[in-house]
Order: C-alpha cells, then sequence, then structure tokens
C-alpha cells in the first residue's frame, strides 16, 4: 500500500512538473508558441492567437494541481482531453505530412512523429495510472 | 468518489478549472512583455510577398520542404535544401548561386517554418546577404504566378 502511495506520489510530481515546465516556456515565449500553433495548420489564426494566450496557463494550473494533489479528478480528466487532442493534431499533422515543430515544450527542430505519439502516449498512461491508484486509495480508505 | 460515467457531477468542478485559466490568459494577452498580433496581415522581418518577388529579375529559388512535396511540385529550377538535409542541400546550391541573385526560400504554407529556418542559416552561416522568406510559400506559387514543375504539375 505504502509503495503504490510512494509510486502515486512520484507520477504526480513528475507529471505535474512535466505540465508546469510546459506551460511556462509556452507562457515565456508566446510569439514562438504560436509559430507552432499555426506549424500545425488547423486553427483559424485568431483563434490560434486565442490558444497561445490561454493553453500555457491551464497546464501550469493542472500541473500545479497534480504536484499539490488539489483538484486532482478534475486536473486529470483536462489533461487527458488535452493529451487526446494533442495526440489528433500530432497524426492528422503526420497523415499530412506537415513540418511541424512540436511546440511542446518550446519550439524545436523538426518534429519527430513516431517519438511525439510515443510521449503523449506515455503521459497519457500516466494520468490513467494515477486516477486509477488514487481510486483505489479512495476506496480502500474512503 | 463520484463516478466518471456520472457526468453532471463533473461539469462543474471540470468547467471551473476550464474558466480559471482565462484571467491570467487575459492579462497576459495585455501586459506580457511580447507582443502578438491578432491580424496575419503584417510581414515577419525578411519575408517578402509573390508580388515584391515577381518584380525582381534575377531570383534562385530554395524550397525547404520535404522530398516528397518538392517531388510532387516546385518552381521551376528551385533548389531543395532543409535543416535536416543542410549538409547534403548547401554545396549544389553555393554551385548555381551567382552573386548579384537574391535568394528567395518558401516552405507549404503561411505557417511552416522550415523556411524562416533555412533563410536564416544562409544569412548567419553562409553569410550571403540577400536572402529573403516568401510569405505563404508554396500555398501562393502553386496559383501559377510563376513557372512550376513537378509530377503533380499538369
Amino acid at each position: 500500500m505504502k509503495l503504490k502511495k510512494s509510486a502515486v506520489f512520484v507520477l504526480r510530481i513528475g507529471i505535474g512538473a512535466l505540465f508546469l515546465y510546459a506551460g511556462v516556456i509556452k507562457a515565456w515565449s508566446p510569439d514562438d508558441f504560436l509559430k507552432d500553433v499555426l506549424s500545425y495548420q488547423l486553427l483559424p489564426y485568431s483563434v490560434a492567437v486565442m490558444t497561445v494566450w490561454y493553453l500555457p496557463y491551464l497546464e501550469i494550473l493542472c500541473g500545479l494541481s497534480l504536484m499539490l494533489g488539489r483538484q486532482l479528478k478534475e486536473s486529470l480528466l483536462v489533461l487527458a482531453g488535452l493529451m487526446a487532442v494533442f495526440l489528433m493534431a500530432i497524426a492528422i499533422s503526420w497523415a499530412r505530412d506537415l513540418d511541424i515543430t512540436c511546440g511542446c515544450f518550446g519550439g524545436s527542430g523538426e518534429a519527430n512523429y513516431p517519438w511525439l505519439i510515443f510521449r503523449d502516449l506515455l503521459i497519457g498512461m500516466g494520468l490513467f495510472l494515477i486516477w486509477r491508484m488514487d481510486a483505489l486509495a479512495d476506496r480502500n480508505h474512503p | 468518489m463520484p463516478r466518471l460515467s456520472n457526468l453532471r457531477v463533473w461539469v462543474r468542478p471540470v468547467a471551473v478549472l476550464l474558466l480559471l485559466p482565462v484571467l491570467p490568459a487575459l492579462a497576459a494577452s495585455l501586459f506580457h512583455p511580447v507582443s502578438v498580433s491578432w491580424s496575419p496581415a503584417k510581414l515577419a522581418p525578411g519575408e517578402v510577398t509573390l508580388e515584391d518577388v515577381l518584380k525582381w529579375e534575377n531570383i534562385l529559388w530554395v524550397d525547404a520542404r520535404s522530398q516528397t512535396s518538392f517531388d510532387a511540385g516546385h518552381v521551376s529550377g528551385a533548389m531543395r535544401l532543409t535543416e535536416t538535409e543542410w549538409e547534403a542541400g548547401l554545396p549544389p546550391l553555393l554551385d548555381v548561386w551567382q552573386p548579384d541573385q537574391k535568394i528567395v526560400v518558401y516552405c507549404a504554407s503561411i505557417s511552416c517554418q522550415s523556411s524562416h529556418k533555412v533563410a536564416k542559416r544562409i544569412r548567419n552561416e553562409v553569410g550571403l546577404p540577400e536572402v529573403y522568406v516568401l510569405k505563404r510559400g508554396w500555398e501562393v506559387l502553386k496559383q501559377g504566378m510563376v513557372s512550376l514543375e513537378g509530377a503533380d504539375i499538369p
């Protein structure tokens, strides 16, 4: 039981910090993040600008919630939704053979699509594990 | 803990969580030291429109898209140069470049970044002075204002 608790704690801190970092780095350079969002060619320009201002703070908030264990389930749901959207955007761009920069953790070189999908699936799995283990803990100690 | 299938229980707290970042987002859009234009009309530094380019006479076109896109269609005589194939693509480009030629780099559309990156490297690493990025790239070129060639070009 103690081991499970520690595992949830480590996962929460790890994934929470990851989203916190991703959010801060995007909030820091909105101009670079805008180029990344536009490179997916999925959103009209004005919606891309709104995303650039909104998404980093959502990631920061959810990352902090995960790390602090507050509003945990709600944050997990939102982050799972985000991961689903990111995965779809990456898959669509791959299918369209687009030259995207992921923008996930600030702009970088050309996207390695299989790696991006693998990484997002891994994060999604981590979120699911936190949910499951936290639900089990709730059941054992209501 | 409520079940996930009990949607009504989740809607409100999730909506609150989704609404909370709106305030900092609004504040950032107003006060962030880095401004982001709400209109895509402005030209970024080093960008030119096709209208401008059509007035020039001696141009070396550089295609910064993937090999597949290049094979499907490109500007006649364009040299292909991408960041990933930089070492292989640069020498042939320098072989054909003449000192009085302006270099115009293009990629797929308004939102791709490879043309900017390639143009920046040509300017900084090779030191060529007149290197420009075509705004909207292939999106505007495929309308046929310049001579094109490739598998998908009729």
